[in-house]
């Protein structure tokens, strides 16, 4: 193994210090002073209503107030979204879920803006509701339908347009048809019904698979709307000088998808929008995208001059921005007698909310995961987004991953249990290995789910005795999950980067990559000190600023690593070039003779024949003149060989490795212990261990997977957005409740470095988000093997163990 | 109507005097009249201890707190800590145990590990899970925060 | 938050003269945990806010003949450092010790606790079982209730306009009188009851409160009868649990379903009794 010099070191976060003194400026912590205005949004009370009249001159009379916006004025823009332009920033002449922004106050304080929301006259005319995505995703009104390409986008090129007649029909649409909404080519809505994307995978062929079963289980499962709770909530202040510039700054994920959206939705050139990322107070998910961003642009519009402050309440931060997608899961699998899945149907009905801008992706990713990291020969899978009047789905940690594999691991130990295998042997059985082919008919390689079973065996005691239960009345159990995930992204997604050489040496890194927590600043820095052989000290990671820092598709997906990785790594390469060059020439010696460390270009047949990268970071003067100039290392990444997936088949198009440049693989056991008279669950340890090809740093990558498990465990145990009609009745932390310091487990993690990944900065693949995916299963199999009693809905809560525990006794099990 | 009332209040060791409305929290005060923004608006409801400040030695959450009751009292933030460039041994044990990722509960845990020892300067772990179970946080999954403040502790205790 | 005025009264009758000249107009201002909260939900916005910490003597908790004495100031923080030194108060410390978290607690107050009035409220069951009373100040004059005569409904006590709660008094207890307060929420810690039971057994009796089952705290008096006519140990302790059980009126909302919360309080009460008598649990 090779050894590096800050590679694979636990080297301390270079945010660290303005993070522990409170230095750090988050978005809300900015102030510019006494041309500042406040804002207040006005939401929809109404989960499905048209808007038939907004009366807004009791609040622009309002003393204080300086702007009003609604969805019917010029400055509101025009339809939206990251993969299907579905969304209106204030809504235009509907409102679709609760909570709608419909209009938008600016004020010179927050009171004035709350008392003139109160002065705006609303008329809706309410409209029946869909709250339930499989009953969604049966009307049908069967129009007629016209596709046709639309001009070529920046972003997806062949983008194409649906135009449809509409008919009659039975049934609530939330979007007429999808007349006119253009989207990514891969996404494939079907009009006249309320399913914005349905996904096909057709592998092998699945009757003749299920003839070959001897076992055969059909199951449903449920998933709740959970949401991310980063402790930052949601926020964004614009400025539209008296030039037409307008600059953001935002708690964002992904900067440059912000400028992007913005200039489409609002007809603006890049050159004149700038978007200035803060620290982040966690993303997750949630600040991919547009969420907030949009509301103060239409009001800074209407204020040239004034900079347009909204910080958005907890309450508003969990159900107007994203959501986690609600999940029914109906799965049919079946195994042969040596413990081989054979064949595997699934329907996958996502309850994604009004407007599916950006989950028609995670209905993708999960449809072509719906495998499991397992192979399965013959395979049926339909994956439907689906309109409903609930808060809008977005991504959110894992992606997809965490929802299906909730029903695809619990569904391998009922599996495993009629066939009379140990679940952990059952898994070792079917994993993906070298050469197996995907549910998209691809070899898959670095596939590494076996060393991370066999590690998490050894280190959880698997074959050994459970420990004994604290008292009488308490029931141990055990269970393991495993999973996978790759980044869920376009076949494009680009990431670049910029290394600016200072007078002294140091060096600025500029990316557009945003440290949401997970340490992107620091493991960038590491790449470009370890490929530079210069101090990591001397690293600056500047914070994104879309006018000087160059462009980063978005810090989604587990990707940062990877492919900013790999940009700021190829700006190292070219920086360096740089440097050899001019200190060859300084040295006297040839070119392919120095090298660079620990801040010195040398000579390789001399160490002490060397030069300060100091020295020569701006050129060199020498008698004969200057050698060199400035040094600017430039670095563009795309992964390579990306292809589609057939329309029909979700098999891969193109000869190539389909979606996914790499997966990640993981398995937790979870060990816990349940109290039989209350139904409590505590959850005693957790093992986890992820194959993860190269650990960057130790500490901030274990640190990672503590997290996503804590995350993982929270969901499991105590997660659910409850909607009623529409409308959440705990959207905050007294009934939305999180995990806190009390309620953590041991954590035992193994991070594995089997499988290397080619093109991977020093072999690094990505493990954000697959930390948290495989908990709650792993917990839910546990509780099986305590107590025989399998709960199918998220959360496990005490009341619905106990419940589950006297059926069990009742029916005399 | 609304009366605004003088207070006079130590900040971080410091006398500040100040006019303000009875209606404004103490959060409110120290973030935008102060300008020391550490503390944070995590929920407003004293539910995740985001906002979590010392008055006289004591952690409160300064959103529940109105800033005209603070007259006379002595208030600690996370911009009290340390000075001239060098960190509070608290401040240090974060950075080097890897007790934080995103930062925005960063200035509330640290300010409730000093509260903790100021006032049990031998905890147990448990303890510390239990004292800190008011202050949320959603990237580190707490283990890297407890071994921060007992590191902090064991160090004092020689 | 609403525009209000601030007072800060320097006596009681000052607070009361406030309090009755602005009726339902003004509130008092204690710990502000709860208070605050209904203000930022714009659910009262009372024109006038009376902050009586600043009224001395209600800074004040001190055990004397008549027992301790809480006064209305006094944090929950304080009030539980002062309990720890009287073992046959621990059911009341206990029950302050569940409440929220530290940063809450270190400005909360007991009285604000008890006149919140919330059906969940954790401190209301420990008092009952210590036979607490309640000393109010008023513009008519003064008057002491107990504890459980002091509630009229969820969020509803029988404060009429201008009285104030300025303490609360906790009557002398033998040293060999245990007590435990168990509680049981969806999450371990910081979390609002699904259900609260208070024990307490001296020489004589066992009392047994539970919170968060009714609109206002109730006494599990059957169960209290069978334990007084039959004594306290293993059999009994089963025989009152069920019969504690069926004292409570638990309704269905979001935190528990009414079934559950039945459940719970025959367990809580089972492993409460079992604790006072030195059993074990089956």
């Amino acid at each position: 193994m090779k050894e590096y010099s800050v590679i694979g070191h636990s080297v301390k976060r270079i945010d660290a210090r303005e993070k522990v003194t409170g230095a750090a400026k988050f978005v809300d912590d900015l102030q510019f002073g006494r041309r500042t205005l406040q804002v207040k949004i006005l939401r929809s009370p109404h989960p499905h209503a048209r808007i038939l009249s907004i009366d807004t001159t009791g609040a622009l009379n309002l003393p204080g107030v300086k702007a009003v916006v609604t969805g019917r004025d010029k400055e509101a823009g025009g339809k939206m979204g990251l993969y299907l332009a579905d969304r209106e920033v204030y809504a235009g002449d509907r409102v679709r879920f609760v909570g709608e922004p419909v209009a938008g106050v600016a004020a010179e304080t927050l009171q004035i803006a709350e008392e003139a929301l109160k002065l705006i006259r609303v008329e809706y005319d309410a409209l029946p509701g869909v709250f339930d995505p499989v009953a969604g995703a049966r009307i049908n009104n069967a129009p007629l339908v016209h596709e046709q390409p639309s001009p070529t986008d920046l972003w997806w090129q062949g983008m194409h347009c649906l135009t449809t007649k509409p008919s009659a029909g039975e049934g609530t649409l939330l979007h007429d048809y999808l007349s006119g909404y253009t989207c990514a080519p891969f996404i494939h809505p079907v009009p006249g019904t309320n399913i914005s994307n349905h996904f096909k995978l057709r592998k092998g062929d699945i009757a003749s698979g299920f003839a070959e079963a001897a076992v055969i289980e059909e199951n449903i499962f449920y998933v709740p709307h959970i949401q991310h709770c980063q402790i930052e909530n949601h926020g964004a202040i614009a400025l539209y000088d008296q030039a037409g510039n307008l600059t953001l700054w935002a708690s964002s994920q992904s900067p440059n998808a912000v400028r992007k959206i913005l200039s489409e939705g609002f007809n603006i050139p890049m050159t004149r929008i700038r978007v200035i990322s803060s620290y982040v107070g966690g993303g997750f998910g949630g600040k991919a995208g547009v969420t907030t961003e949009g509301l103060v642009v239409p009001l800074a519009m209407k204020l040239p001059g004034y900079h347009i402050k909204l910080a958005l309440t907890r309450e508003e931060t969990f159900q107007t921005t994203f959501v986690r997608q609600g999940l029914v899961a109906k799965l049919k699998t079946g195994v042969n007698k040596e413990g081989r899945i054979v064949a595997t149907e699934v329907e996958l009905f996502w309850d994604a909310g009004a407007y599916t801008e950006y989950g028609v992706n995670m209905t993708r990713s999960g449809g072509y995961c719906a495998s499991g990291p397992y192979l399965i020969p013959h395979m049926k899978v339909d994956s439907y987004c689906v309109y409903t009047n609930h808060p809008v789905g977005g991504p959110m940690r894992g992606f997809a991953m965490p929802e299906i594999h909730w029903a695809i691991e619990q569904q391998m130990d009922i599996l495993a249990e009629k066939l009379g295998i140990d679940p952990l042997e059952f898994r070792l059985i079917n994993a993906l290995r070298e050469g197996s082919l995907s549910s998209y008919g691809v070899p898959m390689h670095g596939a590494t789910l076996v060393d991370t079973i066999k590690a998490a065996r050894e280190k959880c005691g698997w074959d050994e005795p459970k420990p004994a239960p604290s008292a009488p009345h308490k029931a141990v159990g055990r269970g393991i999950a495993c999973m996978f995930k790759a980044p869920s992204m376009p076949p494009n997604a680009q990431s670049s980067a910029v290394l600016k050489f200072n007078e002294d040496g140091t060096v600025n890194l500029l990316t557009t990559a945003s440290d949401i927590g997970q340490g992107a600043m620091t493991a960038l820095a590491q790449i470009a000190a370890e490929e530079l052989g210069i101090p990591i000290e001397w690293i600056k990671t500047n914070l994104p600023d879309t006018d000087y820092t160059p462009y980063e598709w978005q810090t989604v997906a587990s990707r940062i690593s990877y492919s900013a990785g790999n940009a700021v790594l190829r700006a190292a390469r070219d920086a360096k070039d740089q440097l050899e060059d001019v200190g060859a020439k300084v040295l006297g010696v040839q070119r392919e003779e120095v090298a660079i460390a620990e801040g010195f270009v040398y000579a390789l047949n001399n160490h002490s024949h060397r030069i300060a990268v100091r020295d020569i970071a701006m050129g060199f003067l020498t008698e004969k003149g200057a050698i060199g100039a400035p040094v600017i290392g430039r670095g563009q990444f795309v992964p390579e060989g990306l292809t589609g997936l057939d329309k029909d088949t979700g098999q891969e198009v193109g000869g190539g490795k389909g979606p996914a440049p790499f997966y990640t693989y993981g398995t937790q056991v979870a060990d816990i212990e349940v109290d039989t008279l209350t139904g409590e669950i505590v959850v005693k340890r957790i093992t986890a261990a992820y194959e993860v090809g190269k650990v960057i740093n130790r500490e901030m990558c274990a640190a990672q997977v503590q997290g996503g498990i804590i995350q993982g465990l929270s969901s499991a145990l105590f997660e659910q957005l409850i909607l009623e009609n529409g409308k959440p009745l705990n959207n905050d932390f007294v009934d939305y409740k999180i995990a806190t310091a009390s309620d953590i487990p041991v954590m035992d993690i193994i991070l594995l470095e089997t499988s290397p990944q080619p093109d991977g900065p020093f072999g690094a693949k990505g493990v954000a988000e697959p930390t948290m995916v495989p908990t709650a299963p792993a917990i839910a199999n546990a509780l099986y093997d305590a107590l025989g009693i399998r709960i199918k809905d998220l959360p496990m809560t005490a009341e619905k163990v106990l419940a589950a525990l006297k059926e069990k006794e009742a029916l005399g099990c | 109507m609304m009366t605004s009332k003088a207070i006079t209040m130590k900040v971080n060791g410091r006398d500040e005097r100040l006019t303000v409305d009875p209606n404004r929290t103490l959060l409110s005060v120290l973030r935008e009249d102060l300008e020391l923004t550490g503390a944070k608006p995590g929920c407003e409801a004293g539910e995740c201890g985001a906002c979590t400040v010392l008055v006289d030695g004591r952690p409160v959450n300064s959103c529940m707190i109105l800033a005209v009751e603070m007259d006379g009292t002595d208030i600690l933030t996370i911009e009290g800590l340390g000075g001239e460039g060098a960190l509070d041994e608290m401040q240090q044990a974060f950075v080097d145990h890897f007790a934080l990722q995103c930062g925005y509960c960063t200035p509330g845990m640290i300010l409730m590990g000093k509260a903790l020892l100021a006032e049990n300067p031998c905890p147990s772990e448990d303890e510390v899970k239990e004292f800190i179970s008011g202050n949320l946080c959603r990237c580190t999954g707490y283990e890297n925060i407890v071994r921060a403040i007992l590191a902090v502790a064991a160090r004092n205790r020689g | 938050m609403h525009k209000f005025e601030y007072h800060e009264p320097k006596t009681i009758s000052e607070a009361s003269v406030l309090l009755q000249t602005y009726g339902d107009q003004a509130k008092i201002l204690a710990g502000g945990t709860d208070l605050l909260i209904r203000f930022r939900r714009g659910v009262i916005e009372p024109q006038h806010v009376v902050n009586i910490k600043k009224i001395p003597g209600l800074d004040r908790i001190a055990i004397s003949q008549e027992g301790i004495e809480i006064g209305a100031a006094v944090s929950m923080v304080e009030t539980e450092k002062f309990l720890a030194g009287f073992p046959q108060y621990q059911v009341l410390a206990q029950a302050i010790h569940s409440v929220a978290s530290c940063q809450i607690r270190n400005r909360a107050t007991v009285a604000g606790n008890v006149c919140n009035a919330s059906p969940a409220a954790d401190t209301v069951p420990a008092l009952v079982v210590l036979d607490a009373k309640v000393n109010i100040r008023g513009v008519q004059g003064d008057r002491c209730i107990a504890i459980e005569n002091f509630f009229a409904g969820p969020g509803k006590t029988v404060l009429v306009s201008g009285e104030i709660v300025s303490s609360i008094v906790i009557p002398p207890a033998a040293e060999t009188a245990a007590g435990v307060y168990l509680k049981q929420s969806r999450r371990r810690l910081v979390d609002l009851a699904i259900v609260g039971l208070a024990a307490f057994s001296d020489a004589q009796t066992v009392k047994i409160a539970l919170g968060s089952v009714a609109p206002t705290v109730v006494r599990a008096q059957a169960a209290e009868q069978l334990l007084a006519q039959q004594g306290l140990n293993r059999t009994t302790a089963l025989a009152a649990a069920k019969l504690t059980a069926m004292s409570a009126v638990p309704i269905s909302d979001i935190r528990g379903s009414r079934e559950y919360r039945l459940a719970l309080v025959e367990v809580l009460a089972q492993r409460a009794l079992l604790a006072l008598c030195g059993g074990e649990e089956e």
